[in-house]
């Protein structure tokens, strides 16, 4: 081959070879750019997720508040005034000949009787006595029996249950259901309310549905204490908790926990 | 001695007094470098050494081919290690290991039947270009997937592996047309030999940045 055609051939390799070398520049710029975008979302994620996180820290803390007021409301209003009261027919019936002091005994009894009724929901409300005797399934077949009772709200609930949850989970999953029924009547407008449970030996399933009102409708509306509370709860079990609009209306939660 | 050729001579020792750089900057702070750098160092004083015994041979009109035939294998399972210990799984470490063993037994195979020690050894150093070019595109990519770094323009191995992209793509451009296309005649490429010293003075001011950068 001649001068001119080998020099063409060198001039072709040393421009493939700075072609090359651009290309490589390309590469790693882009390296660069695409590695920021993808720290930038990540951070995002995570400044999501430490919100979502301090939401419910926030919503536990606020609902214990909300219990203990009303507590100490209940104790309050309810049962200190009738040991007040208690207090002063006790007075009365030092004071009192035998005639006074039989009604006054009477009177007394009803106000103790009373008070050891008042302090008994109160305890009830803190721990569940059907709970703790009888199990999960029982403790809401007897919430949902109380609701149909009132007549506020006709609950059907099923519940295969044969390898039971821990006490504290079994409190847990006691407490979203309340909250949900306790939703459903005074938000839903609800007519029904369907409970379905189910427990395996690694999995446990609970799934709630209302003919109410159901959900806002963009879809994801801003979370009640109630709502973030049940959130909170589940997650303490390391499960998952999904609530949805189904098409025919009201509201459809579901709870799943992988057992370890 | 055409100017060109005397720009050349003069080109050459630019990247030379990189890997001096290297090393004695790598010395001097060598207890406060992670371990990638400190296989960079070592790596930079194995070419410098190679570099200096080449330029010794060489006055004394000694060949020094067989010296290449040596170094090679060794710069191969170097860079592999310094790959190895960043961001692969121990499964893709095996793979670098075993490659490392067979450039070996083909680096020996190549002197034996193909290259004889006193000829250049071009096959090895295409292969060789061409497994480091593959390597290092693959870590850009696991840099990426991992996120182990939280700003990969601060992190030394990235430094490493854009020199390697930068010199070896083209090292491997330059020697395959060589070998398998048409034989390049010193004397009619000196052109291409001047780009190909300038990639490798970028290659090793990579190393050197390399250096420079703090531990993660």
């Amino acid at each position: 081959m001649d001068e001119t055609g080998i020099a063409a051939e060198i001039n072709a390799l040393v421009v493939g070879m700075v072609g090359m070398f651009f290309l490589t520049l390309v590469i790693v710029l882009f390296v660069v750019v695409y590695q920021r975008k993808l720290l930038r979302q990540e951070r995002r994620h995570q400044a999501d997720e430490e919100a979502h996180r301090l939401e419910l820290l926030q919503a536990t803390i606020e609902s214990q508040e909300v219990e203990r007021d009303r507590i100490g409301r209940e104790l309050h209003d309810g049962v200190g005034v009738m040991l007040s009261t208690t207090r002063l027919y006790v007075r009365h019936w030092q004071e009192e000949d035998e005639k006074g002091r039989e009604a006054a005994s009477q009177k007394i009894d009803q106000l103790l009787g009373e008070t050891v009724e008042s302090v008994r929901r109160v305890s009830a409300d803190l721990r569940p006595v059907v709970l703790e005797t009888l199990g999960l399934a029982e403790a809401i077949a007897d919430l949902a029996h109380q609701l149909e009772e009132t007549g506020e709200l006709a609950v059907s609930f099923k519940a295969t249950y044969d390898h039971p949850l821990a006490q504290k989970d079994e409190l847990n999953i006691y407490r979203v259901v309340q909250e949900l029924l306790t939703n459903t009547i005074r938000h839903a407008k609800a007519s029904e309310a369907r409970l379905e449970m189910s427990s395996l030996p690694h999995r446990f399933f609970l799934s709630y549905q209302d003919n109410g009102k159901g959900l806002p409708e963009n879809g994801k509306a801003r979370k009640g204490l109630g709502l973030k509370n049940m959130e909170n709860r589940v997650n303490a079990l390391n499960g998952q908790f999904t609530i949805e609009s189904p098409p025919e209306g009201g509201i459809l939660v579901n709870i799943e926990i992988e057992k370890i | 001695m055409s100017d060109e050729e005397l720009f050349y001579r003069v080109l050459v020792f630019i990247p030379i007094g990189l890997m001096a750089g290297c090393v004695v900057f790598g010395i001097s702070r060598y207890s406060k470098l992670e371990g990638n750098q400190k296989l960079l160092v070592f790596l930079a004083g194995i070419a410098l050494l190679t570099e200096i015994i080449s330029i010794v041979l060489l006055e004394n009109g000694v060949n020094t081919y067989p010296l290449f035939h040596i170094y090679a294998p060794i710069e191969y399972a170097i860079i592999v290690l310094i790959f190895a210990n960043s961001v692969f799984e121990a499964s893709e470490k095996k793979g670098l290991i075993i490659s490392v063993l067979i450039v070996f037994v083909y680096g020996i195979a190549n002197s034996i039947f193909w290259q004889s020690i006193k000829e250049p050894n071009t096959n090895i150093t295409t292969v060789t270009s061409l497994l480091i070019t593959s390597i290092s595109i693959y870590s850009l990519f696991r840099i990426l997937s991992t996120m182990k770094y939280s700003r990969v323009e601060t992190s030394s191995f990235f430094w490493v592996v854009v020199g390697m992209l930068i010199y070896f793509p083209t090292s491997f451009m330059l020697f395959a047309y060589s070998n398998w296309l048409k034989p390049i005649d010193p004397q009619d490429s000196i052109n291409v030999w001047v780009v190909h010293v300038i990639f490798n003075t970028i290659h090793y001011l990579c190393f050197n940045i390399a250096l420079w950068m703090k531990p993660e």
